[in-house]
């Protein structure tokens, strides 16, 4: 008797030991997963915050350069770079305050006191974002700023970002960001692996990179690519190389 | 036998046992094993991310700064910073890469087995830079440290250190006979490193540090970069000495095909329709004969510089550029003339054939300004207005210190029907009601400025409507708000100077364009002035005009917006620069409405004493938080002061009463 209750007992125990290891297992895989969802979210909070204070304070991007104390003051703008800006990237972000792993458009909004007259504002940045599937995450966030026109004339305003972490956003970067090296000459070839959820297609005529079945999600890019268009989701792994100003995605 | 059983069961025991032994050792072996590369590939990862984050605030700070990371102990890695992106290599082939938004202009950087990182922004080169030490200045040692530019020290080792390409500018102040390549690029350091400039050389580099500066040696960079009407960085050491030549005691630059207008005159370049479209270079003591005249460009040092003078100042000449100093050129043909009309031409306002540019409104061309070239028309007869010339401009009621309410301040003599500027206006607008909301809706020049200083005693100032008509139709700038008064309350005023005065506020425009649409031939029941108050002393003064369906067939009363819209209310803003329907737009209280005739009468929900009721025709709508009923009115502590005003009960002393339907 006490042998046939060995024979029984021994394999449930060995089972349920590892039943219980996996327990263990996909707990700990779980809050590894969890933890590192909660690191992407901090992650697009600093990237918005430093993006945004990078627009106001470079000297690169908006922050005005007094020519009689040859500096820079906290958070105030030249009215003039911002419509430069506005003007020169329309649909795309300007290099100054680019990081490729995001997309953003940033808006400068002016506070008017008068509401008779209509507040001025000012875009740019990525028009087209990730959508569906492709889209990880975003935020909205903003910052308070004074637009300078002269000396006497400063306005308060404010500067507002929406940032986007998405497919398209990931593969343009990596494809941006290796133009900017390979024009620098920092780059002979390189490879990485991408990820769509959805079919890829590029435009020649107005050099951008779609994403999409029906209703599109375009990037304009830095380089002219030479590349086959992707027709179904999924993981590949492109080698780029670099021939006469543009990148060839094999 | 029964041995063999238990050998049996033993036996199996053992297996049974080792196997569950090996499972768990491997099942806690896979565990241990994940976590351990999941654990490094979190460090590494939350390493990259504080170094990006950190080179990212260094760049997007005002100021010099200095920030150091000090590496946990034990990492063994390899990092890369190049390009906006920053690599961790670890392991054998395990990397973590992450991006940062920011320009550092410097690197890249390589560094193994960093201990700590200084990050080190220099405000005067707008560069970012990053070593593997700690942050310190030290002037002893045979490295350079950006940290002293932070720290307003020179560092020697700085001076020509290709390594580093630091500019410091302390070092530029002590040693101030050394050429700095660090501190001389094709983009500001915040130093204009002279000796680097060698006469009669090129090296591909002209400083924006050295803009406008006396060196006294051309930098021929500049030289080059900036010849046929190139506006760019001005040095004014061009041309170089060894190119002038003496002749007749007046110096020439020797002809080599390039005009320097890198230092010209800018205030001068702006074409108007008065001054000419030419450039005009700074006086400089040398006449570049590779400028004189070509492009239109003024050299003043060239003695007969045909560009230099006005050369279409002459009566009935035609001239390529409008030029006519003291004339105007006539759109229509382009001829200087003291008076346009007459020349053939109807030149009206822009946008049509022959039309003025913006702001020439006192210009316009119609069948009434000017027959002899756009035709005749019978000139409209003007009938007299009402008695009651009065607006309102709403004061705060004060009791006991605290605001308690609103009431209006009436001034007489503000409502001016068939006033002469009121005439001429109409008669630049064919009298016609849709070139008159034209105007209202036309942005500045052609449409009307808002002058911030009337703000300031704006209820003991209100103006006459031909006054306001009359400034606005001379008004030629392009901003709206503008102030009369050097002290102006309202820091957008892009403007502050004489042709502000008279362009009024938005009661000083309402009152106008009353006076306008009246003069037109609007009748008395079909235009009225308004005041809108919101809760917190929001006020605003418009017009308000019914679509009334007597008015369709009279020339010049129908406006286009009125089409399919009978019996609705337009509302008509000069100051907000809109036409659009009353019902479409937002109001929160509005209780009186007046014109020449006097004040609305009080019609449905008149109280028993017959001091409230609604103070607005019936079937009036307005969009936003307006109700008609007069508690809304007590709501909003707003005093309508109806007892003072228009109630059906009785007219007070000195105010005209509006019969509905009259």
């Amino acid at each position: 008797m006490k042998g046939q209750m060995s024979y029984i007992l021994k394999p449930i125990s060995l089972v349920m030991t590892i039943a219980l290891l996996l327990f263990l297992y996909s707990s700990i895989s779980e809050s590894i997963a969890k933890e590192r969802q909660a690191s992407k979210t901090l992650n697009l909070i600093s990237t918005s915050t430093n993006i945004l204070l990078i627009l106001a304070n470079s000297e690169d991007c908006l922050a005005y350069r007094s020519p009689a104390t040859d500096g820079l003051y906290a958070n105030i703008v030249d009215v003039t770079k911002l419509k430069q800006m506005a003007s020169d990237f329309k649909n795309i972000e300007p290099p100054c305050a680019r990081n490729y792993n995001f997309g953003w458009r940033a808006t400068v909004v002016e506070i008017n006191q008068d509401p008779q007259t209509p507040s001025k504002i000012w875009s740019f940045g990525a028009k087209n974002f990730s959508t569906g599937p492709a889209f990880k995450n975003d935020i909205n966030t903003s910052m308070p700023i004074a637009i300078r026109y002269s000396d006497k004339d400063v306005i308060p305003g404010n500067i507002y970002i929406y940032l986007v972490n998405g497919e398209l956003e990931n593969i343009a970067g990596a494809l941006d960001w290796s133009c900017d090296l390979f024009r620098n000459g920092r780059l002979n070839a390189t490879s990485f692996g991408i990820h769509t959820s959805f079919p890829l297609s590029y435009y020649k005529s107005t050099n951008e990179l779609c994403s999409g079945t029906k209703q599109k999600s375009c990037r304009v890019m830095s380089c002219p690519l030479a590349i086959k268009d992707i027709k179904a989701p999924g993981d590949y792994v492109w080698t780029i190389s670099y021939l006469q100003g543009s990148l060839v995605v094999k | 036998m029964k041995g063999s059983v238990i050998l049996s069961e033993t036996m199996l025991e053992t297996t049974a046992i080792l196997i569950s032994f090996i499972l768990i050792v491997l099942v806690v072996q896979l565990v241990f094993s994940q976590q351990n590369q999941r654990t490094y590939e979190s460090v590494f990862e939350a390493l990259g991310r504080d170094v990006s984050t950190s080179i990212d605030r260094a760049a997007a700070t005002a100021g010099n700064i200095q920030m150091q990371i000090d590496i946990p102990k034990g990492l063994r890695f390899r990092l890369d910073i190049d390009q906006k992106a920053l690599i961790i290599k670890y392991g054998d082939k395990n990397s973590v890469r992450t991006f940062f938004s920011s320009l550092i202009k410097s690197g890249p950087y390589s560094f193994e087995n960093p201990k700590s990182l200084c990050i080190v922004k220099t405000v005067n080169d707008n560069s970012v830079y990053i070593s593997n030490k700690t942050c310190s200045c030290n002037t002893n040692d045979n490295i350079c440290d950006p940290e002293c530019n932070v720290e307003n020290k020179c560092d020697t080792k700085c001076v020509n250190d290709n390594s580093t390409g630091v500019c410091n500018p302390f070092c530029a102040k002590e040693n101030p006979g050394i050429c700095d390549k660090n501190c001389y690029r094709g983009y500001q350091t915040g130093v204009c490193e002279k000796n680097c400039i060698k006469e009669n050389e090129r090296d591909g580099i002209c400083s924006p540090d050295c803009e406008g500066l006396k060196k006294g040696v051309c930098d021929l960079d500049c030289y080059d970069q900036y010849p046929n009407s190139k506006t760019g960085y001005c040095d004014p050491d061009c041309p170089a000495k060894s190119k002038i030549i003496d002749k007749d005691g007046v110096k020439y630059k020797v002809q080599d095909g390039k005009c320097y207008t890198g230092c010209i005159n800018t205030t001068a370049s702006t074409p108007t329709i008065s001054t000419p479209s030419k450039i005009t270079l700074l006086k400089d003591g040398i006449c570049d004969l590779d400028c004189k005249d070509s492009k239109n460009i003024c050299d003043p040092d060239c003695p007969d510089s045909r560009a230099c003078q006005n050369v279409c100042t002459k009566e009935n000449q035609t001239g390529s550029d409008p030029c006519c100093a003291g004339l105007v050129a006539c759109p229509g043909d382009n001829i200087c003339r003291k008076d346009c009309c007459g020349n053939g031409r109807c030149e009206w306002r822009p946008g049509t054939q022959y039309g003025w540019p913006e702001g020439y409104k006192t210009k316009w061309e119609t069948n009434y300004t000017c027959p002899q070239d756009c035709g005749q028309a019978t000139q409209p007869s003007c009938q007299t207005g009402g008695p009651f010339t009065s607006s309102a401009c709403y004061e705060d009621v004060f009791q006991g210190g605290t605001r308690t309410g609103d009431k209006p301040s009436w001034q007489p003599g503000t409502i001016s029907i068939c006033d002469s500027e009121v005439k001429k206006f109409l008669d630049r607008r064919n009298w016609d009601i849709n070139e008159v909301i034209k105007t209202i809706r036309a942005r500045t020049p052609e449409g009307w400025a808002f002058d911030a200083s009337r703000y300031i005693r704006a209820c003991q100032r209100l103006q006459p409507a031909g006054f306001t008509i009359s400034a606005n139709e001379n008004y030629k700038r392009e901003d709206y708000t503008c102030c009369c008064l050097s002290e102006c309350p309202d820091d957008r005023a892009t403007y502050i100077g004489s042709e502000c005065c008279g362009v009024g506020y938005c009661a000083d425009h309402a009152s106008a364009v009353l006076s306008v649409l009246r003069t037109l031939g609007v009748p008395a029941k079909d235009a009225y002035t308004t005041f809108d108050i919101a809760g917190d002393c929001r006020r605003h003064a418009f017009v308000v005009m019914k679509c009334d369906p007597d008015l369709q067939n009279q020339p010049g009363l129908w406006p286009n917006e009125c089409n399919g819209n009978a019996n609705r209310w337009l509302r008509l803003d000069a100051t907000g620069q809109f036409v659009t329907f009353l019902d479409q737009t937002d109001c929160d209280v509005m209780c009186i409405w007046w014109n020449d005739k006097g004040l609305y009468a009080l019609n449905d929900g008149i109280s028993s004493d017959g001091k409230s009721g609604y103070a607005v025709p019936p079937g009036v709508r307005c969009g936003g938080n307006w109700n008609p009923s007069n508690s809304r009115c007590k709501q909003t502590n707003v005093d309508c002061h109806i007892d003072e005003l228009c109630a059906l009960a009785g007219v007070p002393q000195g105010f005209k009463c509006i019969i509905p339907g009259a």
